[in-house]
């Protein structure tokens, strides 16, 4: 009788865990401070824990945290990781790889479901600065530097949107600078000095160009973003509408669907088909990265540097 | 979903310690609370005021709202339209309960204790006047070991920058609107001794500033922020060094010197400036005022306080102002609406409610009843339109640069620093000490006399002064000294005139003891108050008369107020007008507010209200902050 209670108290107790862990932990896992139940996506995710980049907004999938690229490698460099499937851009999946910390395996199986060029979006009448010297990276970061360009970023520290961009800025110094995009060129005095000026000509803010409309520009005349970012804002822009650049060499965000540990890749799969075509619906390219706006294709290469360099850099900038 | 911008610059514990101590400067401002509201929304009125402060909201769920005073009669009007609308979260009603809070009151509440018997209920919703505030209120409660309740995310409700209000032919003589103008045009006219006549002008005068008291006013604050980055020739990332170098402090303190006086709430300028319009003196009242945009419109409208009473006439003045956006750059009013979902006393329901508000606020068609106030929309979604035209004096394209707001040490170091270079005063302190001082001053069954509480006030007020200040005590009623030739006299000076440092003691142990007479003779020591000023008017400073009264003149020897008047507007008026001003206090139910209202119009001051005597040391204190 003892052991016939005990098994029925532990099928609660599993069964009633697991609901907690549905239910409750994993939609309000979120110390990125974004909002899980706030306008995501509608498909279900069926039995499955899933862990969703910030930056993917309401593609998000219900039920899923959403949690900034920060918040993710730490939730996976805990011993019980809560997550059955990833879905970020697989410079996240980098990060968390290369963080030294991480303690599950990610499955090989990584499609890319969407992507996004990072673009420059200039106030209009500003744009022909950038232009005339390109468009390039190395452009923007020199006008950066002389206080010309004040751009925005997402706050690089914790958000995926943020340290792209600031590494597609970096791209252009190093570029010119002739040095290496990596550990050896960070403690350089060149580009101590370059992240220095970065940073005091710079604005942090998840809507920097909202707030180039919203002010004409003279807050911050330019901001660091996705190109589905950019479209969709200054698609709802009544005037002060600027201009979206694609600087050169274009780097870009590749979303990817990966099974955590043990779980089934095909389930990962059909999620990520899920997700990919949310996002194509707000405003991303699909997995050719072929552009229906006008803009240059995106290539294979994401032209940005590795994860491990990404947590460098941000390392750097928190210095 | 957006939230603030911040420097990407330093993010660090430094940071937090310089936090600490700005907001522990800005706690105090808060605490020293002064009555009324504003268009600038002084940080320190703490009355919960309101059309739906008794509203019932029966079964609904309940989204209180804390509104900065500037935008409660448009709250009001979302909320009334919001709340009959029937909006409902799960099958449940939602009533949106606006309340009158001040910025820098309710930074101060949220942080260290709402009580809502005198404060009326707990907000869901916070709304200041800027979104400093929200970070304010969040460093206040993580130096108290409490978690930040602000969120970072938020919309701004509407917007509206800084500007340098001018007469329109004042502006067109500097330039305007071909060249630009900034604080460095301003520092140049300060500092030329020919005044406007330099620029062929003679018959205005000498170039004249008005801006608000940095301590007590978010105009002030954020027009001695601009004029700092001016003179600093930057435009971002402010620092200690910059404010401390000799020649910006120099020209800090020349610009200073072209102040007519400060105060509290930039209405003052405007009402005063709108009275000279009609009589045909607004060029020689003020060269130009730092106030908001959204002031600047009220205006040219004819609205100068905002306020359209039932059957005020709306008359535009005949000399309109233009709006100066300084070519060095300006701040701007962000009004966030932060939905405090990590406050203890706000549940689930009541977040969602708010946030269904928030989402009706930021609708185009309510948007645009933003543009009617006068401000400018936050939804990117809605253009900005009339009345934000150049018919109005303002110009939708700018300002072309926006400043960022300094570190919080920095920010301490420039109200500091303010302290040490704001013109200084010369002012005369006259309290009535007639007969009805001696009357209790409440009837809760506290034994202090309205003399006591006034005495208090008064010697508590004397702290505000810098050392430069020169200040005097004299006391009025009738019959209360006889002359050396037998005549009766009305006042007597109990500490002439002289450096507040030095005169200190001696004015806290004349008030300590002054006891109550006979009558009040307030024509005659009004007239010849500001007669002796007159006489020692000092134009390095700002000359005025503080004249504290209880009661309506009862003098058997002078009832000419018509005279008293005359006199007054004679010598206030014309480009060559003593600058000398009377700020009287009505202290009591029984003062004379009409007269006490003429009085200081006729000397282009303002008069404040003290009826309930246990307010008369955040009256005090609004009166000083002229100074």
């Amino acid at each position: 009788m003892k052991q016939a209670l005990a098994f029925v108290v532990a099928v609660a107790l599993v069964g009633g865990a697991w609901f907690v862990r549905t239910e409750f932990i994993a939609p309000t896992d979120d110390p990125g401070g974004t909002d899980p139940a706030e306008d995501v996506a509608e498909q279900p995710v069926t039995g499955l824990a899933v862990a969703c980049d910030a930056v993917l907004g309401t593609a998000c999938p219900a039920g899923s945290a959403r949690l900034s690229s920060q918040a993710l490698v730490d939730a996976f460099s805990i011993p019980d990781v809560a997550h059955d499937v990833l879905l970020a851009p697989t410079v996240v999946v980098e990060m968390i790889e290369e963080s030294g910390r991480s303690s599950v395996t990610l499955a090989d199986d990584r499609r890319v479901v969407a992507t996004s060029p990072i673009v420059l979006v200039v106030a209009s009448g500003r744009e022909t600065d950038v232009t005339d010297c390109g468009p390039t990276w190395t452009c923007a970061s020199s006008l950066v530097t002389t206080g010309d360009l004040r751009p925005a970023f997402a706050d690089p520290l914790t958000d995926t949107e943020g340290i792209a961009g600031v590494a597609a800025l970096a791209g252009g110094y190093f570029a010119e600078a002739g040095a290496p995009f990596n550990l050896t060129g960070f403690s350089t005095g060149g580009f101590i000095g370059w992240l220095d000026a970065v940073q005091r000509e710079s604005t942090i803010s998840p809507s920097g160009v909202e707030n180039i409309i919203r002010f004409a520009g003279s807050q911050n005349d330019s901001a660091v973003v996705t190109e589905a970012e950019a479209l969709d804002v200054t698609g709802r822009a009544a005037q002060n509408v600027p201009v979206i650049l694609y600087p050169e060499p274009v780097a870009s965000l590749a979303v990817v669907a990966v099974a955590v540990g043990d779980a089934d890749p095909d389930d990962a799969r059909d999620i990520g088909e899920q997700v990919g075509e949310q996002l194509r619906d707000a405003g991303w390219r699909g997995p050719d990265g072929a552009s229906a706006e006008g803009g240059p294709a995106v290539g294979e290469d994401d032209g940005l540097p590795s994860g491990g360099v990404l947590i460098a850099l941000r390392q750097r900038w928190e210095q | 979903m957006r939230r603030g911008a911040r420097s990407a610059k330093g993010n660090t514990m430094s940071r937090r310690a310089n936090l600490a101590a700005v907001l522990l400067v800005l706690s105090l401002l808060a605490a020293a609370c002064i009555p009324g509201g504003g268009d600038d929304d002084p940080p320190t009125d703490t009355a919960a005021e309101g059309e739906f402060s008794d509203a019932d909201p029966g079964d609904c769920v309940t989204v209180d709202i804390a509104v900065s005073s500037e935008k409660i009669d448009l709250m009001n009007d979302l909320a009334r339209e919001f709340n009959d609308a029937g909006e409902e979260i799960d099958g449940r009603c939602i009533f949106v309960r606006p309340l009158r809070k001040a910025s820098g009151s309710a930074a101060t509440l949220l942080a260290e204790g709402w009580d809502e018997d005198l404060e009326g209920p707990r907000p869901v919703i916070w709304s200041p006047a800027g979104s400093a505030w929200g970070g304010v209120l969040n460093q206040q409660l993580i130096d108290a070991g409490q978690a930040p309740i602000a969120p970072t995310d938020f919309e701004p409700f509407m917007l509206t920058p800084l500007v340098i209000a001018m007469p329109e032919p004042m502006a067109e003589a500097l330039g305007y609107p071909e060249e630009p103008v900034g604080w460095n045009d301003l520092l140049e006219l300060s500092q030329n001794p020919e005044g406007w006549a330099a620029y062929g002008h003679p018959e205005w005068g000498p170039f004249r500033l008005g801006k608000t008291n940095p301590n007590f006013s978010t105009s002030g604050l954020a027009a001695l922020i601009a004029q700092y980055y001016a003179l600093a020739g930057k435009t971002r990332g402010l620092t200690g060094e910059d404010i401390s170098r000799a020649d910006v402090v120099e020209n800090a303190r020349t610009i200073e010197g072209a102040v007519v006086h400060y105060g509290d709430t930039t209405l003052t300028f405007l009402n005063n400036w709108y009275r000279n319009d009609v009589r045909g003196t607004a060029l020689t009242y003020a060269s130009a005022v730092a106030i908001e945009e959204v002031s600047l419109i009220n205006y040219n409208r004819g609205n100068p306080d905002g306020v359209i009473e039932p059957g005020e006439e709306v008359v535009p003045p005949r000399i309109p102002l233009v709006a100066i956006y300084p070519e060095e750059g300006t701040l701007f009013s962000d009004n966030p609406f932060f939905v405090l979902e990590d406050a203890e006393w706000v549940d689930a329901d009541e977040v969602a409610a708010a946030r269904v508000f928030t989402d009706f606020v930021q609708r185009p068609e309510n948007q645009e009843r933003v543009l009617e106030f006068g401000f400018r929309p936050g939804n990117i979604e809605v253009p900005i339109g009339d009345p934000i035209i150049a018919e109005n004096g303002v110009d939708p394209a700018q300002p072309t640069t926006t400043l960022e707001v300094p570190e919080p040490g920095v920010l301490v170091d420039l109200i500091e620093q303010w302290g040490r270079t704001r013109k200084a005063a010369q002012v005369m302190l006259v309290l009535d000490v007639s007969g009805s001082m001696a009357d209790f001053a409440s009837d809760d069954g506290s034994r202090e006399t309205k003399l006591d509480l006034a005495t208090r006030a008064a010697t508590t007020a004397l702290e505000q002064f810098i050392d430069d200040d020169i200040v005097g005590l004299r006391t009025f009623s009738t019959d209360i000294a006889v002359a050396a030739d037998g005549q009766p006299l009305d006042y007597l000076d109990v500490v002439p005139l002289g450096p507040v440092r030095q005169n200190e003691a001696a004015l806290q142990q004349a008030l300590a003891g002054l006891f109550p007479v006979a009558g009040t003779p307030l024509y005659t020591v009004t007239r010849d108050s500001f007669a002796d000023i007159v006489e020692v008017y000092d134009p390095t400073r700002i000359n005025a008369v503080v004249l504290l009264t209880d009661g309506v003149n009862d003098d058997p020897r002078n009832s000419d107020l018509g005279g008293l008047l005359t006199y007054l507007e004679e010598q206030a008026r014309g480009e060559t007008a003593a600058q000398v001003r009377v700020f009287p206090i009505g202290y009591g139910r029984d003062a004379d507010f009409n007269v006490l209202e003429q009085i200081a119009v006729a000397t282009n001051a303002t008069s404040y209200d003290a009826s309930d005597p246990r307010s008369i040391d955040q009256v005090f204190t609004a009166v000083i902050s002229n100074f």
